[in-house]
């Protein structure tokens, strides 16, 4: 162990590096990640829609918030059934700002107005590009 | 004196640093990760559990057993002080190029 040359060191260290990465994110289809981004797009989008209409707001608040969920749960679930649960450290608080982001969006958009709207239509497209970078561990969001 | 642990071969670093980033895995996903055999797996895994680094469950599922692998606080704390040896050897050519970003595990995974 002791006879390892620096190069020897960083080729074990990004190995090591690429293992729990790969574990807190395993390669996982193109199609699914683009399911589950424009899923969390689309139910940002639906949560300050039809801001004039009580009932068919509330009722596009439910179908964002079942859209962003399906789109958080998915990779979680094809990840569970490769035989990966759980998560720690860094990786868990990304969940949590997930959950805390989607619980404030959900109530500003209890007050949608024409405007915020228009808005959330922004933040959903943005919500969708971000979250599928994030999936395919794209080198511009990857911060480990 | 480097400070890597000798008992950390590249193999079983690659298994501590998997189970570092999840709470639990499953035995048959650590072999196809590592795309080593049974016996291997299973030797590694046994040098890992005897230090009590990694823990090895069998878990009941439907009529089958499944083996559930899991980074204990000790092992996570080993990962990352074998993690240190290693960046600081690495730093040593630093200026050669970029260098690797820091891999510490966190503890508390359960």
């Amino acid at each position: 162990m002791d006879d390892i040359d620096p190069e020897e060191a960083r080729r074990i260290l990004d190995e090591a590096q690429r293992a729990r990465q790969d574990a807190e994110r395993p390669a996982q289809s193109v199609a699914l990640h683009l399911v589950s981004a424009l899923a969390v797009g689309l139910g940002v989008v639906a949560l300050a829609q039809l801001p004039g209409h009580r009932v068919g707001h509330l009722v596009m608040l439910a179908i964002g918030v079942v859209l962003i969920a399906v789109g958080g749960t998915l990779p979680v679930l094809a990840r569970r059934r490769a035989g990966v649960r759980g998560y720690r450290g860094v990786t868990r608080n990304d969940h949590l700002v997930f959950l805390v982001v989607a619980a404030v969006l959900v109530v500003c958009a209890l007050q949608a107005t024409s405007t915020t709207a228009i808005i959330y239509l922004v933040l959903g497209l943005a919500a969708a590009v971000e979250y599928f970078l994030v999936l395919r561990r794209h080198p511009s969001v990857v911060r480990r | 004196m480097s400070g890597l642990d000798p008992v950390l071969s590249p193999t079983r670093l690659q298994i501590c640093a998997y189970l570092s980033g999840c709470e639990v895995a499953e035995y048959s996903a650590v072999q196809d990760y590592l795309g080593v055999s049974k016996p291997t797996l299973s030797k590694a895994l046994t040098a890992l559990a005897e230090r009590d680094w990694v823990r090895i469950d069998k878990v009941q599922h439907g009529r089958y057993a499944r083996t559930t692998l899991q980074l204990t606080d000790a092992g996570a704390a080993a990962l990352a002080d074998h993690v240190t040896a290693l960046q600081r050897l690495a730093e040593q050519a630093a200026h050669a190029g970029s260098a690797t970003g820091p891999l510490h595990p966190q503890h508390g995974g359960s």
